[in-house]
């Protein structure tokens, strides 16, 4: 499908590396340009009682920070930067493919995939910096047997591997399938003719119920963060 | 934290009542008021709340469906690198599926988990708030 297409804007070729800046590089800096813009706008008047856009910066402030006291406690508070700065980021991907005409950077797995890689091999190293080796307890839930032991650190070790995958397939898989219903629908109001309303009544609605999975996605992504945070901090 | 809350309203009452005796006393007065306000928001920052988003039912059911199935190919795909590596197969496929499959589960298990802690905590926001 079209929308999901990458065009190179500016081909640019690193040997026999292709590192064109393309749509999917436009509107990601689209993105951070507006999370920066949003912030740094938002807060740069600092008035008691906020006007809009400061009250927009500071509910995205309090609600990521509440997030990582909830999720992760007082010890999460030095990661809020790269929490904060993963959530607006996915969220205005998000919400900036649902405009018309936009390219969804987060359909595409591996832009996902990349995130959800970097976040676990983070968690990996911060759990390993705090625990040391000790880390590895992680695997072997205390007071199960040794002859279990053989059978249970496998099964923790691939469910521990399996969180980026799974973590940047909902997210992906939920942006890509949202857009591919919507355009489906889309070319039934088409094809319909004049009956070709019902279908359009529908697309509103679906369009509504899209907006709310970009924040939804936005926000289990980062929740997830916080999750696999707490495991690396506290070994739960 | 109620009680808490109950001794510090008390302070701030008893610091404020004989504060007629002068200026001094006032500002100090003042300081003990300010300080227990001070208090009390601290002490509500720390405190936990509950959670803002609740997730749809078919977040919840898409989430639990991607926490089984990545782990089952998981296990596939790491049983099959091993078996190309050693040359055995398919015996770490058949090993390592089922060993995803456990995996997958347990990832089910544990985001239910989470999935409904989150949800008893809301209900207990609701029901004080």
């Amino acid at each position: 499908m079209h929308q999901f297409r990458i065009e190179s804007i500016v081909p640019i070729h690193f040997g026999n590396i292709d590192v064109s800046f393309t749509n999917s590089s436009l509107y990601m800096v689209i993105a951070a340009t507006l999370v920066t813009l949003l912030t740094v706008l938002g807060m740069s008047r600092g008035s008691l009682v906020p006007g809009r856009l400061q009250s927009v910066a500071e509910l995205s402030y309090e609600f990521v920070a509440n997030m990582l006291r909830d999720n992760v406690g007082d010890a999460g508070k030095r990661y809020f930067p790269f929490v904060f700065t993963l959530f607006m980021f996915v969220l205005v991907c998000n919400l900036l493919g649902m405009t018309p005409y936009s390219f969804t950077v987060t359909s595409h797995i591996i832009i996902t995939f990349a995130f959800a890689l970097l976040i676990f091999i983070g968690v990996t190293l911060i759990a390993f910096a705090k625990h040391g080796i000790g880390f590895l307890k992680f695997f072997a839930p205390h007071g199960v047997p040794i002859y279990l032991l053989l059978l249970v650190v496998p099964i923790e070790v691939v469910s521990y591997f399996s969180r980026p995958f799974s973590l940047s397939i909902r997210l992906f898989a939920n942006m890509m399938a949202g857009h591919t219903v919507l355009k489906v629908f889309a070319g039934f109001v088409i094809a319909l003719g004049v009956f070709g309303v019902a279908p359009l009544v529908f697309m509103v609605a679906l369009t509504g119920l899209e907006v709310m999975v970009a924040c939804l996605q936005a926000y289990v992504f980062a929740i997830l963060t916080c999750i696999y945070l707490n495991d690396a901090l506290h070994m739960h | 934290l109620f009680a808490r809350g109950a001794r510090d309203l008390a302070g701030s009452d008893s610091g404020s009542n004989p504060g007629d005796s002068g200026a001094e006393k006032g500002r100090n007065s003042d300081l003990a008021d300010f300080e227990a306000r001070l208090r009390r928001t601290q002490q509500a920052h720390r405190a936990p709340e509950p959670k803002a988003g609740q997730a749809s039912a078919m977040g919840v059911a898409f989430r639990l469906t991607t926490e089984l199935v990545v782990g089952v190919f998981l296990g596939a795909a790491i049983g099959l690198a091993i078996d190309r590596w050693l040359g055995t197969r398919p015996w770490f496929l058949l090993v390592f599926f089922f060993i995803g499959m456990a995996a997958g589960v347990l990832n089910v298990y544990r985001a239910a988990q989470e999935i409904s802690a989150q949800a008893a905590q809301g209900d207990d926001g609701d029901n004080k708030g």
